[in-house]
């Protein structure tokens, strides 16, 4: 987990979007690689970490903060 | 930009993302494609679990030819382009009647007399300025098949005639052209899809017209019918071009919508067909 993170501020923006941005920016990484995805709290902090375990990422979620390692 | 430099354009962003024309292939590492607006236009595709970037790119590096403007040509060419085909060839010498505007949902009132292929553009236009639309105010015949259908990446069938039909199968047969085909009648109605060379062609599984074929001016048409049949072309020239499902090829769906049921018929290419048989 020591590699540096992308980042990705999402939160200025409203479902479906908000997951849209997140996988879009996932399709571009390698493998392995980690997102870090700044959200607000509500829709976007309940939908895009379910959302991105779905889509078989392994994700982890610190306040608003929202870690995905590209499978 | 022109259609030629703005497809030039799209080739060299597709070049650096992993090819999806038939197996779907996730891009990593690759850089971003899309434009914020077109994000957004393509959002509800773009959010589905098949579909992404790359897909999204196939269909702008795309060159895609409706033959005929009508029915089935509506609905085909209306979802081409909102999808986000990058160009689109609208093949139609007819002009807009009275008759027609109960199904072919791209024509209105104050179209009657305009020619379909214009009518059509201009509502594309209207739909999608990203795609290059062009119209070709002519009739897909034995001798000029071949020079229209070159340089397209799939042609979609949406003819009402058999010659029409059996002259595209063989030019985009002879051209690897993959082609989508589509036929309606009444509630009844035909999809397949035909990658040349590798799956059956139309002639193989319809090796000569029937005697006694009716044409559309002759034996009626509901219009949500043709609209089942249009959607399931779209549908299959969008799997052709990115692969993210596989398409109807080798046999065909036969669409009965008196009964609500769907038949998929099981086919083979046919040694000797006129059309393919010589090809790989």
């Amino acid at each position: 987990m020591g590699v540096p993170a992308r980042t990705l501020d999402i939160t200025g923006l409203t479902c479906p979007m908000t997951w849209v941005r997140t996988k879009l920016e996932l399709e571009r990484m390698a493998a392995g690689e980690a997102l870090e995805v700044r959200c607000r709290r509500g829709e976007a902090l309940e939908n895009v970490p379910r959302s991105a375990r779905e889509a078989g990422h392994a994700v982890s979620v610190e306040g608003t903060t929202i870690r995905i390692v590209r499978a | 930009m022109s259609g030629d430099s703005r497809r030039g354009f799209l080739r060299g962003l597709a070049a650096s993302v992993a090819p999806a024309r038939d197996a779907p292939a996730p891009a990593p590492a690759a850089p971003a494609q899309l434009s914020d607006p077109a994000i957004e236009r393509y959002s509800r595709q773009l959010v589905l679990p098949e579909w992404g970037e790359a897909a999204q790119v196939a269909l702008a590096e795309a060159s895609v030819l409706v033959v005929g403007a009508g029915a089935l040509g509506s609905p085909v060419a209306y979802y081409l382009a909102g999808a986000g085909v990058g160009r689109l060839g609208i093949l139609d010498d007819d002009a807009v009647e009275l008759s027609n505007l109960h199904r072919q949902l791209l024509h209105f009132t104050p179209d009657l007399g305009v020619s379909k292929a214009e009518s059509a553009a201009a509502k594309l236009r209207f739909l999608n300025p990203e795609v290059v639309v062009e119209p070709y105010r002519v009739r897909l015949e034995d001798g000029n098949a071949a020079e229209l259908v070159a340089g397209h990446d799939v042609v979609v069938d949406c003819s009402d005639s058999f010659a029409t039909r059996y002259a595209l199968n063989a030019a985009c047969c002879a051209a690897g052209v993959r082609l989508v085909e589509g036929g309606v009648l009444g509630l009844a109605g035909l999809v397949m899809s035909v990658k040349p060379g590798s799956t059956a062609c139309y002639r193989c599984l319809f090796p000569s017209a029937p005697a006694d074929a009716p044409r559309c001016a002759d034996a009626g048409v509901l219009g949500p019918a043709a609209g089942v049949v249009g959607s399931l072309q779209a549908l299959e020239a969008m799997k052709l071009l990115t692969g993210v499902a596989p398409a109807v090829c080798d046999g065909f769906l036969q669409i009965d919508l008196a009964s609500a049921e769907i038949l998929r018929v099981h086919g083979a290419r046919r040694p000797g067909c006129p059309d393919c048989g010589a090809l790989g």
